[in-house]
């Protein structure tokens, strides 16, 4: 297809509401470099200079981008470039995609199923076969769930691996570029590029050292994961032992371990979670940024400016600020932080055994329920299953894997340790090859 | 919850879903378990970086204060943060 061809397509095939705006061409392409010529898609939480930056919210969504962020630039020096902004869960809050101002996008893999979330959009537009490669951003997981969602590869790298200069963070300890791709090479060749440079706009920054030393499962130890907090489905379960099995056919020895605490894991990445996105939001009342709105008063103004904002910002808004309060503070917020520390040690106790842990994305399929009205404190503890790499700053990936017998799909995750990215990469691949089924 | 809409007032949201709100709260008293009588915030990590990043929104009569600090720099700040009186 010429070059000229493909925004009409992307128009024409790309799942409802998936695309923001369509981005114009560049000029040049470079025609070297290891992502040359791949088209990609952009979250819209992502800073393309010149093009609206709306984060799924009305609040924003006027707002254009005054710079580009260095992982976009970084994309496009290798060759690849970007072709539209996608949909996202507001300010990345929610797991199910329901969250735009702008709709729910379409699941191409699911029919009438939700995309997941936060990165609903491009997600769903990767799964649809319009873009191969997505960037993305993950601060609980909502690059995994949504991948899982839409069967896609979805991959939130160690914390500090890229860089975060022009991401619209909401919860800054713990948002990473995150990337979601239809296959592992892209990924690959995405993270190398995304890391091996140090951005000196981002002082977190820490990039990532490939080794080139090939991984072989064989000998490996891997733990399995099987529950946090809540009791994974039948189907979801079947999937993990038949991965463990595909892990134990090439050699390597699985074991079950158990996280201590997990019924205080989503508890306590909530807590810091509003707390964070409280301290950044607060920044949207029309006067230095937000769409601002008329009003008799300031307060008025205020409130109708704030008012941009959707429910679930709007909760977690005030949740922050709850938890935040002097008389409060300890109780939730530094308790929090205490149990983010064990949870690393912990962490950091698996590695001196265990290569990689084996664990569901979620606990039940993620396309088709949708938990965040009727029983949010379900859909909250759900998340502990992809926060836990948040929490600790750990490198994670979420590989379909298979459907169940109605055809939805499933996926499962891998965690490893920090800076070993592509030992993830690797043991997918391998596991891949065997396939579902342990067959080739 | 009481001073709910002291909350409401002091970040400028109205919370649709109060019982929501309230159920929330109430699942984050499980992390009275965790002990942090012997635990410290450290300093050049992700935790202080974390405490940096969080802050409370200002009060109407913090905004006003901040007023006469402004103008001694010489900046006038918007109508927006004058009180009505001064309008």
């Amino acid at each position: 297809m010429e070059i000229k061809n493909f925004l009409p397509m992307l128009q024409e095939k790309a799942p409802q509401n998936t695309i923001v705006d369509l981005l114009p061409i560049p000029k040049e392409i470079s025609a070297n470099g290891p992502l040359s010529g791949i088209p990609f898609a952009v979250q819209n939480n992502i800073c393309i200079a010149g093009q609206r930056l709306t984060c799924g919210s009305k609040m924003l969504e006027d707002y254009i981008s005054p710079y580009t962020a260095t992982a976009v630039i970084c994309m496009s020096k290798a060759g690849a470039f970007p072709v539209c902004t996608t949909n996202m869960d507001e300010f990345g809050m929610g797991s199910a995609g329901k969250n735009s101002a702008f709709g729910t996008p379409e699941n191409p893999a699911v029919p009438n199923g939700f995309p997941g979330g936060s990165a609903s959009g491009a997600a769903a537009l990767v799964a649809s076969g319009c873009v191969p490669l997505a960037l993305a951003s993950d601060c609980g997981g909502g690059t995994r769930l949504a991948a899982a969602a839409c069967s896609v590869w979805g991959m939130k790298p160690s914390f500090g691996a890229c860089s975060r200069f022009g991401l619209t963070t909401c919860v800054s300890s713990m948002d990473q570029i995150s990337l979601i791709s239809s296959d592992s090479y892209l990924l690959r060749k995405s993270l190398q590029c995304l890391s091996d440079r140090l951005d000196p706009k981002d002082p977190h920054h820490r990039g990532l050292i490939f080794t080139r030393a090939p991984w072989q499962t064989q000998g490996k130890k891997i733990g399995l994961l099987e529950k946090i907090s809540i009791e994974p489905d039948r189907d979801v379960s079947k999937t993990l032992h038949c991965a463990a099995d595909t892990f134990t056919q090439l050699g390597a020895s699985i074991e079950s371990i158990h996280m201590p605490q997990t019924h205080l894991l989503a508890a306590a990445y909530y807590v810091i979670a509003c707390a964070e996105s409280s301290a950044n939001l607060s920044r949207f009342t029309g006067m230095l940024a937000g769409k601002r709105q008329g009003g008799e008063t300031w307060e008025a103004q205020f409130k109708q400016t704030r008012n941009l904002l959707g429910n679930e910002a709007k909760k977690r808004i005030a949740i922050g600020a709850y938890v935040l309060r002097k008389e409060n503070y300890d109780q939730y917020y530094l308790r929090a932080q205490a149990y983010k520390r064990q949870l690393k040690q912990w962490f950091a106790e698996i590695w001196k055994t265990y290569s990689l842990l084996l664990l569901p994305v979620s606990p039940g399929s993620i396309d088709g329920k949708d938990h965040s009205d009727s029983d949010a404190l379900y859909s909250y503890q759900a998340d502990g299953y992809t926060a836990c790499a948040n929490l600790a700053g750990m490198p994670a990936l979420s590989i379909p894997y298979g459907k169940t017998e109605d055809g939805r799909p499933l996926s499962i995750q891998l965690i490893g340790p920090e800076g070993k990215d592509e030992w993830l990469l690797d043991a997918a691949e391998e596991i891949m090859k065997l396939g579902r089924d342990g067959k080739n | 919850m009481d001073d709910l809409h002291v909350l409401e007032e002091q970040t400028f949201v109205r919370i649709s879903d109060k019982k929501a709100f309230e159920e929330m709260i109430d699942f984050f008293d499980v992390l009275q378990e965790i002990d942090i009588s012997s635990f410290y915030p450290e300093e050049n990590t992700n935790t202080s970086l974390r405490q940096d990043c969080v802050r409370q929104p200002l009060s109407q009569e913090e905004m006003q204060a901040l007023i006469p600090v402004f103008k001694e720099n010489g900046i006038e700040l918007p109508c927006i943060f004058q009180s009505r009186e001064e309008k």
